[in-house]
């Protein structure tokens, strides 16, 4: 009988509490494949990306609000910033492109962002991508000309189920139960072709047409028509590049300058958003924590059924012995079963890990707009297989040494 | 018995270690955030104390252009200090080789909402800044409402409490 036939019908007998250590360790190492993509992924989504916004032009308060507002339609803005001041930026000869925008209404459950008909037709949300609206590319229609028109992100239409021409009145306010504005009617003309990014969750209006709703108090309609008392949420910016793609570095001397004033600041979303990372980073390791005592947990329940296993099979093990078998096969026996079980569980435990991404992306999508892949390939994937040996030689080990010491005659003797 | 208890003990022992060994990166990651974190100067200049740490004057020399930012005191370098000088007149030693006069201007962040007399940005251009490696200047400003001496230490700044290191 071959060695791997040895191996294989001794998993058999003790089949439970195989299958038990596999389905164990797969759990263990399933959260933590899991957890690792999510942490890289959300890591690669919110830092890397920038969503074509070097720099947000907005009111004093917190930047991390701020930032959750402007490029992922979460949270409040904390106030308003001057037309006139968000001109004098404008004219800095480091920006680029700045683009205006006022939150603050809402429509089934998404945001309305009135912003600048640039947005549409200039802005950059990817190097070298500009929106959409071609049907080739799963838009419709095209972007607002006059105050009563509208477009869609893709997944606000989707989920809202909208056509075009399609009307709605827009919602003063994001919270449920806040008024309509019931007299105000404006119409879809076109749905952005998917982009991948959070600006497929919000709905866009042109910036005078906030203004201009008739539900809103005289003060923010003269802002229609006087500049100098005009006032918007704040801007996105685009800013000078340096060889290398850098951003230049006088920008934090903008940057300084702008924040020392009383109403105003900038905000870089790439040094904003990993402090938040920082800040909560601590989830991950707990997370990672558990994981690693789920697995370690399920390692030391591989050593104790093996050493459970090892102790009813002395005697067959001594009886391989007689007939032949050197320490060092009976040893490999024990070695090789923890090794099976240990792979199985981390090949489970990879797979399981990739389902649960794929079932929390879906959640994560409607959410937040985000996308998560199941197919990432994060940096635990990679140590999963070696992980899983090496667990493996460890649980097994002890009782390795054991059946390698096993006495033949000892063990041979009759039991009476 | 025995045997198989020693083991077990040895197993959970070699485990424990193996967390242990995973966890050691993660700390000594934490303790290296939290160290070397002192007085930052916000435009990559060089700071110098002004008084007991009431307030710091950030330079930075580029060429002919000494440039000079009026800061907060202790860890709030990251807020700016304005002063009613229109003009700060210095005197510049550079060693072995005597005394120069600069005086620094006012020059307003308009975007900070700034103006001459209400300012906590400074500049001087002079054709001997240029090239200059080391120095020391000497004046006086009224900040905060107080009267104290400038002190302005180029390249190693100026920290007569805790010295020029970060800290």
């Amino acid at each position: 009988m071959s060695f791997w036939r040895i191996v294989l019908r001794s998993l058999r007998q003790h089949r439970f509490s195989s299958i038990l250590a596999v389905i164990s360790m797969a759990i263990g190492i399933a959260l933590l494949v899991a957890v690792y993509s999510l942490k890289e992924q959300t890591h690669r989504n919110f830092t890397q990306t920038g969503l074509g916004v070097d720099a947000i032009l907005g009111p004093k308060g917190s930047p991390l609000q701020i930032v959750l507002n402007a490029l992922y339609h979460l949270e409040d803005m904390p106030g308003r910033i001057k037309w006139t001041y968000y001109q004098e930026v404008e004219r800095d000869p480091l920006i680029v492109q700045a683009i205006p925008f006022a939150v603050g209404h809402s429509y089934g459950g998404f945001r309305v962002n009135a912003i600048d008909p640039r947005f549409l037709t200039e802005f950059e949300y990817l190097p070298g991508k500009r929106f959409s609206f071609s049907e080739q590319e799963g838009g419709q229609g095209r972007a607002f000309g006059a105050t009563n028109e509208a477009v869609a992100g893709w997944v606000a239409a989707k989920t809202l189920g909208l056509k075009l021409k399609d009307e709605f009145h827009p919602v003063c306010g994001v919270y449920e139960g806040d008024p309509v504005h019931e007299t105000d009617v404006l119409r879809f003309v076109g749905i952005m072709a998917p982009t991948g990014t959070p600006y497929d969750r919000a709905l866009y209006i042109p910036l005078e047409t906030f203004y201009l709703l008739a539900g809103h108090p005289a003060e923010t309609q003269k802002m229609a028509r006087d500049v100098g008392y005009r006032e918007i949420s704040g801007a996105y910016l685009k800013v000078k590049r340096i060889r290398g793609g850098a951003l230049h570095p006088g920008i934090q001397g903008l940057k300084y300058a702008i924040n020392q004033s009383d109403r105003n600041q900038v905000v870089i979303p790439n040094e904003v958003l990993p402090r938040l990372f920082d800040i909560i980073g601590w989830v991950d390791r707990v997370l990672l924590a558990i994981a690693g005592i789920l697995t370690i947990l399920a390692a030391l329940f591989l050593f104790f059924s093996l050493l459970s296993a090892l102790r009813e099979r002395r005697r067959d093990l001594a009886l391989l012995r007689s007939i032949g078998a050197t320490r060092r096969t009976v040893m490999g026996l024990v070695l090789s079963e923890s090794l099976i079980i240990a792979l199985l569980g981390g090949l489970s435990g990879l797979f399981l890990g990739h389902v649960l991404i794929g079932v929390g992306a879906h959640f994560i999508k409607a959410e937040t707009g985000v996308d998560f892949t199941s197919g990432y390939v994060s940096s635990a994937d990679w140590a999963v297989l070696p992980g899983a040996v090496f667990l493996g030689l460890l649980a097994g080990l002890l009782p390795g040494i054991q059946a390698y010491r096993l006495g033949v005659l000892k063990n041979l003797s009759p039991v009476s | 018995m025995k045997r198989d208890l020693s083991s077990a003990f040895l197993a959970v022992a070699l485990m424990a270690a193996l967390g242990l060994l995973l966890l050691g990166p993660v700390e000594a990651a934490r303790h290296e955030e939290h160290r070397g974190r002192g007085h930052e100067a916000p435009h990559g200049g060089v700071l110098n104390v002004i008084g007991k740490e009431l307030a710091h004057v950030e330079i930075l020399l580029e060429g002919d252009t000494l440039e000079a930012w009026f800061l907060s005191g202790g860890h709030d370098t990251g807020l700016s200090v304005r002063i009613k000088a229109a003009e700060i007149p210095l005197k510049v030693t550079f060693p072995g080789k005597g005394e120069m006069k600069l005086i620094l201007r006012a020059a307003p962040l308009k975007l900070a909402g700034e103006k001459i007399g209400n300012c906590s940005h400074f500049t001087a251009k002079a054709d001997w800044l240029r090239g200059a490696r080391e120095f020391e200047a000497k004046g006086g400003v009224v900040i905060k409402g107080i009267r104290e001496g400038l002190i302005i230490r180029y390249p190693g700044g100026y920290d007569p409490i805790h010295g020029t290191k970060d800290h």
